[in-house]
């Protein structure tokens, strides 16, 4: 039997996977596996610490438990699709995050959802797509 | 969260079962013990159903097998160690030694704070290897306390 080929979609926001849950009947899923990565940005989460006048460590601890909690949510909804999924949660620099983990595992393909967002978090994700576009190996699907 | 949910009859020092389907058999038939659990069959179907559909493993040796369903009376959470390592199909290949076992109603609020909970206690190495190294239930529930606090 094939091997199911390995679809990474790392997000930092949840719209982007709603917007990626919208188009999962026009695509493929039968022969993939899907890894939703959930990625936490710490110049981000900083800022925000600093405006919000809360400790760091604190807030992150905050920021986890609300990613973990989305990334299950998730998980149901791809599965009551019928689409298998695993999820992963990683904090720090989202680009150095994103290729550390392509180059532990075997991804074949990483698929983002379009942006629409302004500010720090439109831009931290235009990065990271425009990064993946032009530096990574792999197949990069925006939808 | 996790201590409230978590009783010292509810932890299995170490698993039996060297397989997915033979540990998820005997979380069941401990839980039906215990009285949480009354229809063994269609709870383990459902369960491995699911995990078919995309593993419970997360990275670095855990694994939280759950099932949400109007069939569970009420929510419950049991761990299970396994030294020696099952495996769950992790993402990293890694055999999962730290197995978290829940059930829950449907509409069940505190499902996914539980869930989350015991993921982002698990993602901290320190944790995981002291929980390893717990010499009885108590010690473990002592090691999540003090981590809740």
């Amino acid at each position: 039997m094939a091997r199911k080929r390995n679809v990474l979609i790392p997000f930092i926001d949840s719209d982007d996977i709603n917007r990626i849950i919208d188009s999962l009947p026009g695509l493929r899923t039968e022969d993939k596996r899907y890894i939703l990565l959930r990625l936490l940005d710490h110049e981000q989460s900083r800022l925000l610490s600093k405006r919000m006048e809360k400790d760091f460590h604190l807030l992150m601890a905050e920021l986890e438990d609300d990613g973990w909690k989305s990334l299950y949510f998730f998980q149901e909804e791809f599965k009551s699709l019928g689409v298998n999924v695993r999820i992963v949660l990683r904090s720090g620099n989202i680009l150095k995050e994103i290729h550390g983990f392509l180059k532990e595992y075997n991804i074949d393909m990483v698929l983002f959802a379009r942006s629409y967002k302004t500010g720090l978090s439109g831009k931290i994700k235009s990065d990271m797509i425009n990064d993946m576009l032009l530096s990574s190996e792999k197949m990069v699907i925006i939808v | 969260m996790i201590k409230e949910l978590l009783k010292s009859d509810s932890i299995i020092m170490e698993l039996k079962g060297n397989s997915k389907e033979a540990v998820l058999r005997e979380f069941i038939e401990y839980g039906s013990g215990l009285g949480l659990i009354s229809n063994n069959d269609e709870f383990f179907n459902k369960i491995l159903e699911l995990e078919n559909l995309g593993s419970s493993a997360l990275e670095k040796g855990i694994a939280i097998p759950h099932l949400r369903d109007n069939f569970v009376s009420e929510m419950f959470l049991l761990l299970g160690i396994s030294h020696g390592g099952v495996d769950f199909d992790s993402i990293d290949s890694q055999p999962s030694k730290l197995i978290f076992f829940i059930g829950a109603k449907k509409n069940d609020k505190m499902y996914l704070p539980l869930l989350s909970r015991i993921s982002r206690m698990c993602s901290y190495g320190e944790i995981r290897d002291d929980l390893l190294s717990a010499d009885s239930p108590d010690d473990i529930l002592g090691i999540i306390s003090e981590w809740e606090v």
